[in-house]
């Protein structure tokens, strides 16, 4: 019976048990590593009296300044709008060339269109250049990915910051690079990993290489590429929110003001502002998902 | 019909998503806007001054200190860079692990605690009985809830959540670093493990709870174990970014590699920042490295 | 209409799971014949099929098509000749997210380069897609065109397989166990069907079949494997009922293979 399957530890347990041993060991280590205790993450009484401040804010949003202001200046609730606009727009921008480098990289990194079952038996001109170009580009490629992806967008924005002075196009290629780089690496993995049939027959009937992706990898890896972008998109306003804390226009610059200022409800005005973004987007995907995947 | 009258009317009743065009339509629209509306600047990236500063910074700013003073020969740059490596690179570079891990780890064990709270065929009525009609309306309730919880976690980005936690805890030790890796993936890894957990094969828990199992005990001794492969893989790709994200909240002041990055911008040695920020490129391969390795035992069957 | 194909084979032998047993395979299949390859699994059908557009290469011997050594082509030629040889494998091949008319529009990939394939298939000329309805009408499935594949039922998605493969205009159809998804009534119908459709469009034709009882009733020649031996090659009216007994006796004809060999 099922239940009896169940409580009889198959292999691959075992395995699953000792990298989770692995893991907590690893933990162990980094705790006493860094030093902590559990004392310290208790606040101190100035820590408390921030705190307390800081829930309070989560109850009740500033929906007006709390402090005072001089005449003329926006009220709160339309900065809160523009600077979510801006932070929108910088992600968008963003995505849009991270999307484009996405792709051209992702097909590159992928072996599955290039790399056929007939193998790479010097037979023929066309095939001997394939077979040693196509790893050099391959090989190439998945490296500057890896390259882009490992240097998080705050890095590259604080030093297009000083290499360009504050920017707004270097904010976006700032978080453009990184993305770019994740979505290359996640749509070669997911091309490599679609389902092969219908490669493998229309190959059979004499397409190309370039004709074989097109139609017989690449819509059966769509979908799943689509909601990674669009997941990717929404990480993407965070991203951007934050560069607000070098200088750029976006929701982080003016949390920051509203933090050191220890205008904690106005705080939260803006944190809220972030989760109403990233409710739409649940909400968004989620309809997505019902209405196009479930048939 | 004619032929042509036909395939009209095959096209017209052809099935298709409005709202799959609607909202591709609305994010092309939303691309084409932001490059036009006036925010992103491009022109103004190629004016004078900034080009010389550009120049500025790529002849001088980032040319490390040896070859700027002359100094060409390839010793004086090792030792150059080992003395930056050793009195910060290499501790504050464990520091950012360690501040991962610790990190991840916390957050999977508070996910792990929420997850079978927003996952509808643990919290209900009769679990893993289908479609779950008749139950009453607070288990439903208890899963939006729990699932706005994860949601509001998650929209915090860590970098703000860090910054916050430091005018509570106080810059001197690592937690408000940890806290805020921890709080907001453990939302990320809460609302993936509800997913794992709903896309369970109901067989063989639902005759896990015919013989009478209550409900802890499925948890523990089905569910879990059930769940914990593709969760642990999950797991892995959230302590990829981890690191990523730790070693930039050492921007803020709490010590990791981001902390001696800010230190070396603040004071414009641009090549010491470049160099650290190498650094934190080897702990990111590393820390992929692992993830990867991690992951593909993981696939394995033995 | 293109003209049908004639494909030979010379002492073939394929590598079968790395087993030196090699049985040369020897065959002449001549313009607009049809065929059936019938065997017990793991006799070596599905790979005898694949030799036939070079799928699978020969490790030593020859496969011919139209007189041709398919190994002595180059990669464009293979691919010219490919275009001109209709494959529905056993698994459909199809592209489960797009339309039907995209699927049967995109056998003709093999004639176009690549960007001209982009405007064909996305954007395809009305007498093309009146083509492709036609050929669907003749299916049965012609009310199908706009739907996604992965919304139809298995029988009609082994028909717009078909159409795809008689939309390239081959000169050949290789069909691998078209009927093996299919429920009886279906079967009879589809391998009818296949029959009719070779013989209208002048097509050769080349089955593998594991359904004794329907190869004998309507594919005129069958061809006997196993274990990538041929043990008969005749019109189907003469074979005699003894070889169909060999064909499938349990133990028997030696061989160095064991027993677990998967696939045709």
């Amino acid at each position: 019976m099922a239940a009896e399957a169940l409580l009889s530890a198959p292999r691959p347990a075992s395995r699953r048990g000792r990298l989770l041993a692995g893991v907590f060991l690893a933990a162990a280590l980094a705790w006493i590593s860094l030093g902590l205790s559990p004392a310290d993450a208790v606040p101190g009484a100035n820590g408390r009296g921030v705190l307390l401040l800081f829930l309070e804010g989560a109850v009740r949003p500033a929906l007006t300044y709390e402090a005072e202001v001089p005449s003329g200046t926006t009220p709160l609730l339309l900065k809160v709008l523009a600077a979510l606009r801006d932070t929108v727009v910088f992600a968008a921008a963003a995505m849009s060339l991270s999307l484009v480098s996405g792709l051209l990289l992702g097909f590159l990194g992928a072996t599955s269109w290039w790399a056929d079952e007939s193998g790479c038996s010097a037979s023929s001109f066309g095939r001997r250049v394939r077979c040693t170009l196509m790893p050099v580009l391959y090989t190439t490629v998945r490296a500057l990915i890896a390259l882009m992806r490992s240097v998080h967008e705050l890095l590259w924005a604080v030093l297009f910051l000083a290499a360009f002075g504050l920017n707004s196009f270097s904010a976006v290629v700032a978080i453009a690079i990184p993305y770019g780089g994740t979505l290359a690496k996640v749509f070669s993995e997911m091309i490599d990993e679609c389902p092969r049939e219908s490669a493998r027959s229309l190959r059979a009937i004499g397409a190309r290489s370039p004709q074989v992706f097109l139609w017989g990898l690449l819509p059966r890896a769509l979908p799943d590429m689509s909601s990674y972008t669009f997941y990717r998109f929404e990480c993407a306003i965070r991203s951007s929110a934050i560069l607000g804390f070098f200088g750029y226009p976006t929701l982080g610059y003016y949390l920051r003001l509203s933090a050191e200022n220890v205008h904690y409800r106005e705080v939260w005005t803006y944190l809220y502002a972030l989760f109403a973004v990233v409710l739409l987007f649940e909400l968004w995907s989620s309809q997505l998902r019902r209405r196009v995947v479930l048939r | 019909m004619t032929s042509p009258d036909r395939l009209e009317r095959l096209r017209r009743e052809r099935p298709r998503s409005r709202f799959l065009r609607a909202s591709v339509a609305l994010l092309a629209l939303l691309a084409a806007y932001a490059w036009s509306c006036g925010s992103v600047d491009l022109v103004g990236l190629f004016s004078d001054r900034r080009l010389r500063n550009l120049r500025r910074f790529l002849e001088q700013d980032v040319v490390p200190y040896p070859l700027r003073e002359g100094q060409s020969d390839a010793g004086a740059l090792g030792r150059w860079a080992h003395g930056v490596l050793l009195e910060r690179g290499y501790e504050a570079a464990l520091a950012t692990i360690a501040i991962s891990v610790l990190a991840i780890v916390l957050a999977a064990v508070l996910s792990w605690c929420f997850a079978p709270l927003a996952a509808a065929n643990v919290a209900t009525r009769r679990p893993f009985d289908g479609d779950g009609r008749g139950e009453r309306w607070a288990w439903r309730a208890l899963r939006i809830v729990v699932r706005l919880a994860m949601i509001l976690l998650r929209s915090i980005p860590e970098y703000v959540l860090a910054f916050l936690l430091l005018s509570v805890l106080g810059p001197e030790t690592a937690w408000p670093a940890v806290l805020a890796l921890a709080l907001h993936n453990a939302g990320i890894l809460g609302r993936l493990g509800a997913e794992t957990i709903e896309n369970l094969e109901p067989g063989p828990l639902r005759s896990l709870r015919a013989i009478g199992a209550p409900r802890r005990a499925i948890l523990m001794a089905g569910v879990f174990p059930l769940a914990l492969g593709r969760y642990l893989l999950y797991f892995f790709y959230r302590f990829e970014t981890c690191v990523r994200e730790a070693t930039v909240l050492g921007m803020l002041g709490v010590v990791s590699l981001g902390y001696w990055i800010q230190d070396a911008r603040a004071k414009q040695y641009y090549d010491e920042m470049l160099l650290l920020v190498g650094v934190g490129v080897v702990i990111v391969f590393a820390a992929d490295l692992a993830s990867a390795l991690a992951r593909r035992y993981l696939r394995e069957r033995a | 209409m293109p003209r049908p194909i004639s494909f030979e084979l010379r002492d073939a032998c394929v590598d079968f799971d790395g087993h030196a047993a090699c049985a040369g395979l020897d065959l002449d299949i001549g313009r607009g014949e049809m065929v059936a390859f019938v065997g017990p699994s793991g006799a070596g059908k599905t790979t005898a099929l694949r030799l036939l557009n070079q799928t699978v290469r020969p490790k030593s011997g020859i496969v011919r098509a139209d007189g041709v050594d398919l190994a002595t082509l180059s990669d464009a030629s293979l691919r010219a000749l490919r275009a001109r040889i209709g494959v529905i494998p056993q698994d459909l091949g199809l592209v489960p997210n797009l339309r039907v008319s995209q699927n049967v529009l995109a056998g003709r990939l093999g004639r176009q380069g690549t960007l001209r394939s982009l405007g064909a298939i996305l954007f395809p000329p009305r007498a093309q897609l009146e083509r492709v309805l036609a050929l669907l009408d003749r299916l049965g499935v012609g009310e199908k065109l706009y739907h996604r594949v992965d919304s139809l039922s298995g029988g009609e998605m082994q028909r717009v397989a078909i159409a795809r493969a008689l939309y390239q205009e081959a000169g050949a159809l290789l069909a691998d166990e078209p009927l093996s998804a299919l429920d009886p009534a279906r079967s009879r119908e589809t391998i009818q069907l296949l029959v009719t459709l070779a013989r209208e469009h002048e097509l050769t034709l080349v089955l593998s079949m594991h359904d004794i009882a329907l190869a004998r009733e309507f594919v005129p020649r069958l061809v006997g494997l196993r274990d990538g031996r041929v043990l008969f090659d005749d019109r189907t009216e003469v074979i005699a009922e003894e070889r169909y007994g060999d064909l499938y006796r349990l133990e028997g004809l030696t061989d160095s293979a064991g027993a677990s060999r998967r696939g045709g």
